[in-house]
């Protein structure tokens, strides 16, 4: 009678038939045997009125202990709140509710869990009446799925531990190699071949070369039959200018490039041609990372991974890793470059030491010469001294000899105050013209010695602010120069003004200097040609450029082997100059 | 007598080259002097006696003096001339080795140094 009225419940046909009509004995036996608990308490009390063996042999409770209790008799109070609460929720609601997984504290076998249906049961007034209760115990399936769950995690975390040590060994590894040698060209090709097929199946790298011109420095291909394909794109299709272009787009950009999943119809698009084409599917490309090649935040190329063959699909994890390649390959090439730099730093320094050892020594040789001569020539006791013609040019001599040191002590010492920023300037309103035709004068002796006759143009007084001793520095340098690579021919310099800036000009007819060599003359200790074959230290073009940028102006130069150089300086104006500052 | 003994002085450095030809004169030698190896060559090859020594500087334009060395060893006659190399260069002893000579004077000269080598190592 109490289950034919619960609503929602369909008697199965067997039990519709007549003779099982109000067999409640039956029914007794069918809810004994249920393998399930089943329990029915009444819907105004919530007190058990049935319990079936199952619910007996979880509970661990007799029925003759549950029934006339309710929840709070048997279970701690949290369990006995949530199941009335739900109770409550089934008879308000007239419906039946499924709990999926419930706690419930058993005599002798601890916390079960249960999965629990409870479902309204209608007196004739249609009210509920009873409440019916099914529960399955799912307490060893709950924890067999726990159990694989677990260890699924733990599969999974093991494979992340695994993954890290295998990239941080890998980033050892590479760390190691990139530096392992200063020659990273080199250690580049070395690298692509560590990191296939560990980061994909094929790996190049490119570098951005001075005046904006790449180069793939590195490829490899896990599949050895895959090299000719390699050559081919190396050879046939070098990176293009196509600053949109992947690989171009990321030295430019400084950003990495990431696809998942390349599609073909990609590939196509991206093929210049039917070869390109041929040789891009050849090589394989299902996914790819590209990423910058960086150090000091100067982009100096890009490393390239890409999946084929493998069928590898990148994850944003793959992405971080080839960016920290990238940083690290950055900062090994510029460790070569810095060690390149100064191992060219210490070469300039000792030839310029071997240099200055010469230029000093030699006038410190005349000079020692020339006064163990007089010694020599002079014996008071016996009344013997050098005739006064040997004797004057002997202390001409040695006076030339302090000359020469002294112009290369201030050489040294005006290089010395470029590099600490002491170079300090007396600026003064003075005429160009007059200061050039001065010099000239004042060392036409000098130049007459190198066979170098002089001429100088100027159209009138040209007035500049200027340090007067500096600029005639600048002067006397170029014109020494002249004389110095001007094999005997005629020097000319001449002064004009163009668009307020003045212009200085000197021009020989020497073995003039190479087009490459046109910015590293105004380097320190540099020489268009071979210190063996001219004196000097090498710093006076290195010097004047220093004033002329000093005095806001600039100097260059341009020649021609064996027809000789023009240096031209410009200055601004007086009238410029006044402009510049006032602004 | 080293009175008829020629020396042939190569130096780049009109004032150092000048000094030692007073030594040279002041001791009795005569003296030939070129300012770079290229002129020392040529008056070489146009000398009917050849010289009794050669002070030869390394550092010089035109033809420095380890290609003029080079040049001597060329010739059977010429190599025999005892060679003494005049150097400012603090590696004299590293570059001596490819130098072939019989003596090095370190620059600064010495008076003594100069006119002792020229004694002892003139031919």
């Amino acid at each position: 009678m109490l289950f034919r009225r619960a609503k929602n419940i369909k008697l199965p046909a067997f039990l519709q038939k007549p003779e099982l009509h109000g067999t409640e004995k039956f029914l007794d036996r069918l809810i004994e045997n249920l393998p399930n608990m089943v329990f029915v308490k009444d819907a105004k009390e919530l007190r058990f009125v049935r319990f079936n063996k199952a619910g007996e042999d979880l509970l661990g409770y007799s029925r003759h202990d549950l029934i006339g209790k309710n929840d709070y008799d048997f279970f701690p109070k949290e369990q006995a709140d949530f199941f009335t609460d739900k109770d409550r929720a089934v008879l308000a609601g007239n419906v039946i509710v499924d709990i999926p997984e419930e706690s419930i504290q058993t005599k002798d076998k601890g916390i079960r869990i249960l999965h629990t249906r409870k479902i309204p049961v209608f007196g004739a007034d249609g009210k509920p009446e009873y409440l019916l209760g099914i529960s399955e115990d799912i307490t060893e399936r709950k924890k067999a799925e726990e159990s694989l769950l677990r260890a699924t995690r733990e599969q999974a975390a093991l494979a992340e531990r695994e993954l890290v040590n295998r990239r941080a060994s890998f980033l050892a590894n590479a760390s190691t190699l990139l530096s392992s040698s200063l020659d990273y060209h080199e250690s580049l090709q070395a690298l692509a071949k560590l990191a296939v097929p560990f980061l994909g199946d094929w790996c190049t790298i490119t570098m951005l070369k001075d005046g904006g011109k790449y180069e793939r420095v590195a490829a490899y291909h896990i599949n050895p039959s895959k090299e000719v394909l390699m050559n081919e794109l190396s050879s046939q299709y070098p990176i293009d200018s196509d600053k949109t272009a992947g690989i171009t787009s990321v030295i430019n950009s400084g950003k990495t490039l990431f696809t998942p999943f390349v599609p073909d119809d990609q590939i196509e698009k991206a093929a210049k041609d039917e070869n390109h084409l041929r040789i891009m599917r050849g090589l394989g490309c299902t996914s790819c990372i590209v990423a910058p090649i960086s150090s000091r935040g100067k982009i100096q190329g890009a490393i390239s991974f890409v999946a084929g063959e493998s069928g590898r699909e990148y994850t944003q994890g793959d992405v971080a890793f080839v960016e920290e390649l990238g940083r690290r390959v950055g900062i090994a090439i510029d460790n070569a470059l810095l060690f390149e730099s100064a191992q060219k730093a210490i070469s300039a320094r000792d030839e310029f030491l071997s240099i200055a050892s010469h230029e000093l020594k030699t006038p410190i040789t005349a000079l020692k010469l020339q006064l163990q001569i007089a010694q020599r020539n002079t014996k008071p006791s016996e009344n013997i001294t050098p005739t006064p013609e040997k004797l004057a040019k002997m202390l001409d001599v040695s006076s030339v000899q302090v000359n020469r040191l002294t112009t290369l002590i201030d050489d040294l010492l005006d290089v010395t105050r470029i590099e600490a920023g002491k170079l300090s300037f007396q600026f003064e309103m003075l005429d160009v013209s007059k200061l050039i035709n001065e010099t000239v004068d004042c060392y036409s002796e000098h130049f007459k010695e190198f066979h170098c006759p002089v001429t100088i143009q100027v159209d009138g007084p040209v007035f500049i602010s200027a340090d007067r001793f500096r600029l005639e520095q600048v002067v006397l340098n170029l014109l020494s120069n002249a004389a110095k690579y001007g094999a005997g021919k005629p020097i000319e310099v001449s002064v004009g003004v163009e668009n307020g800036r003045v212009r200085i000009s000197v021009r020989d007819y020497g073995i003039g200097i190479p087009a490459d060599k046109y910015e590293k003359i105004f380097e320190r200790f540099e020489r268009a040609i071979s210190a063996q074959n001219i004196s000097g230290l090498g710093l006076g073009l290195y010097i004047t450029k220093k004033i002329v940028q000093a005095h806001q102006g600039n100097i260059t130069v341009r020649s021609e082997l064996g027809k000789g150089s023009l240096f031209v300086v410009e200055l601004p104006d007086a009238h410029a100059l006044h402009l510049a500052r006032t602004s | 007598m080293t009175a008829t003994k020629k020396i042939l002085v190569i130096e780049d450095d009109q004032y150092i080259r000048e000094s030692i030809e007073m030594i040279l004169e002041s001791e009795g030698y005569h003296f030939i002097s070129a300012d770079n190896g290229k002129v020392a060559l040529e008056k070489l090859c146009t000398m009917s006696e050849l010289p009794s020594l050669i002070l030869l500087d390394l550092m010089m334009p035109v033809m420095d003096g380890f290609q003029f060395r080079k040049e001597l060893e060329k010739d059977s006659h010429l190599n025999k001339i005892p060679v003494v190399v005049m150097s400012a260069d603090g590696q004299i002893n590293n570059k001596q080795k490819q130098v072939d000579c019989v003596h090095y004077l370190k620059k600064p000269l010495e008076l003594d140094d100069v006119v002792n080598s020229v004694q002892q190592y003139s031919a």
